[in-house]
């Protein structure tokens, strides 16, 4: 059988042709063939079971635009690069958002690419630059799952106007300097996959070593990130340092509540913990409002802008390895302005929809999502802001109570 | 076709092989050549140069839904009738136009002339007589799209 590479995108079948017609991958994998796929919308869609099982697991925390996988029918179809493409400029708040479609394929070993302007200081309404924060996030996230990613610059001459393609004009020009680099590195790690040399000796490669160092020349340009440099950080911890343990007891107390007596061991012992609080700005609004603001955001918008912030907090201050478990700092997630009910209101869906309700197969519509169920639970198919929320944070802190992990 | 991106696609494929230059592409585009209708941002699935015109275009699986006005209040119809009456719109997708095309160094022509444009890939006599209606091409989208009436 013909190797195959199967294109799978997320509404952007555009984006996949154009790179399947700029890779050339079958001058690095002779007699390949390739397919397009799109993604399904949703976890709870049938095809979403149906999906190889590696790129399940990289769409655990969010979409890329085109992950690409290759089927060398031998070993399972299995994902070998991801593409993140977009017009914005990774700004702050918007960088954070977009954070996990990226972490995702780190975590598990798929090398990827983020392309994007650098520089919009003249658009007329998004106005911005990067944010040199976000190549130290990334370049953690390489140091720490030792899986290569690259970011992208998509040249904007004019300062708002993004360089198309001559053939694909809606594209990224292909001839931009670092559009070269990307296609480069994507033959690299495609090559790899297909002879089965593992990701990690990618990272000894001079090719990715001169990617990464374009990425550090970024990154550590100005002073390293500071929670003092963060709103959303600075709410709980105005001394520029995580809360100790005594200092979350008393900040707790404040809000009238105790923290569990059965605190797993690890949390007690690390005696660090970084409070993320998403909404800061409360000045003239009432609870009531707060609360309001909040289930909305996470109801109707996915949980943007703060759906991807506490696991960029993760990687930028508490992550030391490839789980969570491993950190010298405790991730807390402030929602006080949410009932513990509020977001249990979401996971009561998923276990309303799982056909682990059912006792008799005559009643089991789907045998792949079933089966997805009975190895995973609902982990894959509840919401987004609760599945990330949940990965993230050791304790997230409720109006009402608090849950630990 | 099983999606709105594939239908989007297998037009602007169309387009290109006829010589078009397409800006805009569906998916990814939500920076790309907004315009506001009222109240309403849009932003079209499809921008391209043919010719003399700049071609700007809403495309669905179904054609019936492109006349389907949704939750606000404006059907992908509305929308070209709205681009087709504002010089304003016009004028900021022209410059749009020019503008990446300057960027991209890919010539063009002075004058561009905004012309809108539907497409699907089911097509019932009833979508076609709406289209007609208003006055606004409807493309039937297939892997040899055909064109009513002729699409600059």
């Amino acid at each position: 059988m013909n190797p195959k590479f199967i294109f799978y995108h997320h509404k952007n079948l555009a984006l996949a042709k154009y790179v399947a017609h700029y890779a050339d991958l079958p001058k690095t994998a002779p007699g390949a063939k390739i397919e397009f796929k799109s993604l399904p919308q949703q976890a709870v869609e049938n095809t979403w079971a149906e999906l190889p099982n590696q790129l399940r697991r990289l769409l655990f925390f969010a979409r890329p635009d085109l992950v690409i996988c290759l089927d060398d029918g031998v070993r399972p179809t299995h994902p070998v690069f991801a593409f993140e493409i977009t017009q914005h400029v990774p700004a702050r708040d918007h960088w954070m958002q977009r954070f996990p479609n990226l972490v995702g394929c780190a975590q598990e070993g798929v090398p990827g690419a983020y392309i994007m302007p650098f520089d919009m200081s003249e658009h007329p309404s998004f106005k911005s630059v990067i944010d040199p924060d976000f190549f130290f996030a990334y370049d953690r996230v390489t140091e720490i799952h030792q899986t290569p990613v690259f970011i992208a610059e998509w040249q904007t001459p004019d300062r708002r106007t993004p360089k198309g393609d001559s053939k694909f004009a809606a594209q990224p020009c292909s001839k931009m300097p670092d559009m070269v680099r990307a296609f480069e590195f994507l033959r690299t790690a495609v090559d790899a996959a297909f002879h089965g040399r593992p990701v990690a000796s990618l990272m000894r490669e001079r090719t990715i070593i001169d990617l990464r160092d374009r990425i550090r020349q970024r990154a550590y340009q100005s002073q390293l990130p500071s929670i003092a440099s963060f709103k959303r950080l600075q709410h709980a911890m105005p001394n520029n340092r995580p809360l100790t343990l005594p200092e979350l007891r008393a900040w707790l107390k404040g809000k009238s509540l105790t923290l569990p007596t059965n605190l797993p061991d690890r949390l007690v012992r690390r005696n660090k913990f970084l409070v993320f609080t998403p909404q800061v700005s409360t000045r003239g609004k009432t609870q009531a409002q707060l609360r309001s603001a909040l289930m909305t955001r996470i109801d109707k918008k996915g949980g943007d802008p703060y759906l991807g912030q506490p696991l960029a907090f993760d990687y930028l201050f508490c992550r030391l390895g490839t789980t969570p478990y491993e950190r010298d700092c405790s991730v807390v997630a402030n929602l006080t302005d949410l009932k513990f009910e509020d977001l249990a209101k979401f996971h009561r869906k998923v276990w309303e929809k799982s056909p682990l309700q059912f006792t008799s197969l005559k009643k089991i519509k789907h045998i792949p999502t079933y089966t997805m169920y009975l190895k995973e639970g609902g982990s894959e198919t509840i919401k987004n802001f609760l599945k990330l929320y949940a990965f993230t944070a050791d304790l997230i802190v409720f109006e009402d109570g608090i849950i630990y992990f | 076709m099983n999606s709105e991106d594939d239908v989007v696609c297998a037009f602007c494929d169309h387009l290109r092989a006829r010589g078009c230059i397409v800006l805009a592409e569906g998916g990814n585009q939500a920076a790309a050549f907004r315009y506001r209708v009222g109240s309403i941002i849009k932003a079209p699935d499809v921008v391209a140069i043919c010719g003399q015109n700049l071609v700007v275009a809403e495309g669905k699986l179904r054609a019936r839904d492109l006349f389907q006005r949704a939750v606000r209040g404006l059907s992908d119809l509305d929308a070209c009738v709205a681009i087709e009456r504002s010089s304003a719109i016009q004028t900021s997708l022209r410059a749009e136009a020019l503008r990446r095309c300057r960027v991209s160094q890919i010539q063009t022509r002075d004058g561009l002339v905004v012309k809108t444009a539907l497409f699907a890939h089911r097509v019932d006599k009833s979508d076609v007589q709406l289209a007609m209606e208003a006055q606004v091409p409807l493309a039937e989208v297939h892997s040899e799209t055909t064109i009513w009436p002729d699409m600059p």
